[in-house]
């Protein structure tokens, strides 16, 4: 008997991989490239879930947006990561009890929920398809549609209300006053540091 | 879940408020973009906060209008079951908008030496709209977005001196843990939305009602105190095992309780309660005074209603992880409260802890979730609103002369040297104010803590009002302190004080005069704090609670 979510393991692995490797990594290009996998792995996973969509709306998002503006930062402004360790042992010990507390009280009794596998759609296994249906079936981004637009219709619109609050912040962090007149300040001109 | 579309049946139209906050914000950013852009150098900051100030209290009288203030405790759905309005809606969504209100006609007169230009008061408009879209929303969706406007707000309000280091690093400390705050939020509603199925609070006063003992006497309802004070510490061996009290359907729901956990913690940390609190000393600090005046006083509101609509939701079967948990994190918030704040020489920072302190109250009581304690929490939540409306605008009058001959941002208490001999009327309004906070007898503050012990005792969390009023003792010592700074200081010669105008001092005498209003008449929002918390009851047809 094949088990039908392997491959479900596999992508869980470097998912969890990818995330360690963007916190451990002392060069930041690296880290870069580790959270861009983690994204592409978690696209992957939404794929095997059938959501096409949503999937490559991710990567062009996620990939082709945000980290290429953390490549812009981290190659403008110099990252120095050397000393990233020097404190490590001092938070080692609460580190690992924190997440010994996490991993045995919490994290045990949430996996049992999650055990069964309901997903017995892999291609060794035989599955019944009713074609009729699915002609007729809505997809995905269909359905997006129909529900983002009339039932969330008041948070789509308080999304857009967040995008322009986003958009005001970033045009004053940005703007660029040339200052015309320069005044006394007899405070800095005493004091020294 | 029931996806009907019911977006255009204008019966149940109970928005009003926010669609006119919405459209006025709109209007508003137009018409500045189209002024300035022609008219270089002008200075609007005072219209536009004092025509906010109109806004909202012209929503304040909306809010009054709709249907919504009854004696019946009928509510409904509205919007595609997102937005509840009933009695609790609609009171806190007065309040906030008065004390709003106040707010801006108090920010009005502090921008004409300050680099805070129009955007500021834009955003806190916007914030003020998440606001009550918190208190007034049924479904957590529409709750994670309105969280997440107001945070945006104060992550960009934090770091508006951009000229000023310290004031952007708090901005991104905020941000960071903000944002995982706004993580942990969304973890733990999908978790309830994968047990429950529906993220809707109306589906969770379906599913979670039993009403095998609607009937009862009052004997059982004595019986569940003794229950949650037998499991005051029992907090892991209930989490692990099947639940003691109720045998039923939730019996293996650990899912349920990890998401309820998850959801809690994040509005502690957002609100800065104890084991949280950590980043908000920093971030009050470095804030420019009027951003700091706003989280403290005002985003603290909302936060608290959000708790108390969560909590009432799942009360019947999860009580036990809402009790212990308000009960620990509100202990160690007084605690950390009054002790840390005992060397304070900066007053934003001490005006944090104080923040802390109260909050811890306010929890405290909500552990023991009967009638009288929620009616203690909330009216403790509006005087502590009141006074710290007052004490922030002294606090921000003092500053701007402190900015005005030594171009610093940042207020020590030796700024408020003998303020008595230069202005009494201001260094009495502190007294007040500071008296009232720490709790002594003819001040408000006092009937308002009074009552968050005096339902601790009836619960007999014995210890835990000791300690309380121990560390009330502790507080007080610091507020003394103050007020020794503004009458009984041996120097000779007192700092120099800007001379105020009649607009600024209106508001003051106002406040001031609530204040001593309440302490003549303490009834007086008792009535609305008390309709408040029965409409919380009626939804759920739990009248044993009671």
């Amino acid at each position: 008997m094949m088990k039908n979510n392997i491959f479900i393991n596999i992508v869980y692995f470097f998912i969890v991989l990818s995330s360690v490797f963007v916190i451990i990594s002392s060069n930041a290009i690296y880290a870069l490239f580790f959270l861009v996998l983690s994204f592409i792995f978690s696209s992957i996973l939404l794929i095997l879930l059938e959501c096409e969509f949503l999937a490559l709306l991710i990567i062009i998002i996620y990939v082709g947006a945000i980290s290429v503006l953390f490549l812009f930062l981290i190659m403008m402004i110099d990252f120095k990561m050397k000393n990233y360790y020097r404190h490590l042992m001092i938070y080692l010990f609460s580190g690992f009890f924190y997440l010994s507390l996490i991993y045995f009280l919490v994290l045990d009794h949430a996996i049992i929920n999650f055990k069964t596998c309901y997903d017995n759609k892999f291609f060794t296994s035989n599955f019944y398809i009713n074609w009729v249906s699915l002609q007729n079936s809505i997809y995905e981004a269909e359905s997006y549609s129909l529900i983002l637009y009339s039932f969330f219709v008041l948070q789509f619109l308080l999304i857009g209300l967040i995008l322009l609050v986003v958009l005001i912040g970033a045009v004053y962090f940005i703007n660029f006053h040339v200052k015309t007149s320069k005044s006394q300040i007899t405070v800095k001109q005493i004091a020294c540091f | 879940m029931n996806m009907t579309i019911n977006i255009l049946s204008l019966n149940n139209f109970s928005v009003y408020a926010e669609y006119f906050i919405v459209v006025s914000i709109i209007y508003i950013l137009i018409m500045i973009i189209l002024i300035i852009n022609n008219i270089p150098g002008l200075f609007i900051q005072t219209a536009i906060s004092e025509a906010f100030a109109t806004i909202l209290f012209l929503s304040c009288i909306l809010i009054l209008n709709e249907n919504q203030f009854k004696i019946t405790n009928e509510y409904f759905y509205s919007l595609n079951t997102h937005i509840l309005s009933d009695n609790v809606s609609a009171i806190s969504k007065f309040i906030l908008c008065f004390c709003s209100f106040i707010f801006f006609i108090i920010a009005s007169e502090f921008f004409k030496k300050s680099v805070l230009t129009f955007e500021f008061i834009i955003l806190l408009f916007f914030a003020i709209l998440g606001l009550i879209f918190i208190c007034s929303s049924g479904d957590f969706v529409l709750i994670f977005l309105s969280i997440e406007l107001v945070s945006l707000v104060s992550y960009l309000i934090t770091g508006f001196r951009k000229k000023s280091i310290r004031s952007v690093e708090s901005s991104i400390k905020y941000l960071i843990i903000g944002a995982i705050a706004s993580s942990l939020f969304v973890l733990g509603v999908s978790f309830i939305y994968l047990f429950t199925g529906s993220f809707l609070i109306s589906d969770y006063t379906i599913l979670f009602l039993d009403l095998t003992y609607s009937f009862c006497t009052k004997k059982l309802f004595v019986a569940n105190i003794e229950i949650i004070d037998y499991k005051f510490l029992s907090v892991f061996e209930n989490l692990i095992n099947v639940s003691a009290f109720n045998h039923n359907i939730f019996s293996n729901s650990f899912l349920i309780e990890i998401g309820l956990f998850l959801v809690f913690i994040s509005i502690f940390i957002k609100l800065s309660l104890a084991p949280f609190h950590l980043w908000s000393l920093d971030v009050y600090e470095n804030a420019p005074t009027l951003a700091t005046f706003f989280f403290s006083a005002i985003t603290k509101f909302s936060f608290v209603i959000f708790l108390f609509r969560v909590s009432i939701s799942f009360i019947q079967y999860y009580y036990y992880i809402i009790t212990n948990m308000c009960l620990i994190v509100g202990l160690t918030s007084i605690l950390i409260g009054s002790f840390g704040n005992l060397q304070q020489k900066k007053v934003k920072t001490f005006m944090a802890y104080s923040s802390i302190n109260h909050m811890g109250f306010v929890i405290l009581s909500l552990s023991i979730f009967k009638n009288v304690s929620l009616v203690a929490s909330m009216y403790y939540l509006i005087v502590y609103m009141l006074t710290n409306l007052l004490i922030w605008y002294v606090i921000l009058l003092i500053s701007e002369m402190k900015k005005k001959y030594q171009f610093k941002n940042s207020i020590n208490f030796s700024d408020f040297l003998l303020l008595n001999n230069s202005n009494p009327v201001l260094a009495f309004g502190l007294l007040i104010g500071f008296l009232s906070s720490s709790g002594l007898p003819p001040f408000i503050g006092f009937f308002s803590k009074f009552q968050i012990l005096f339902v601790l005792i009836q619960a007999k969390f014995y210890i835990v009002a000791l300690t309380a009023v121990l560390c009330s003792v502790v507080s007080t010592f610091y507020y003394i302190r103050v007020i020794k700074i503004l009458y009984f200081e041996n120097i000779f010669i007192g700092k120099l004080y800007e001379p105020i105008n009649t607009n600024k001092i209106l508001i003051f005498c106002l406040l001031f005069f609530s204040l001593i209003f309440l302490l003549i008449k303490p009834n007086f929002l008792y009535l609305v704090v008390y309709y408040f918390v029965i409409q919380f009851y009626s939804e759920l047809n739990i009248y044993y609670l009671l």
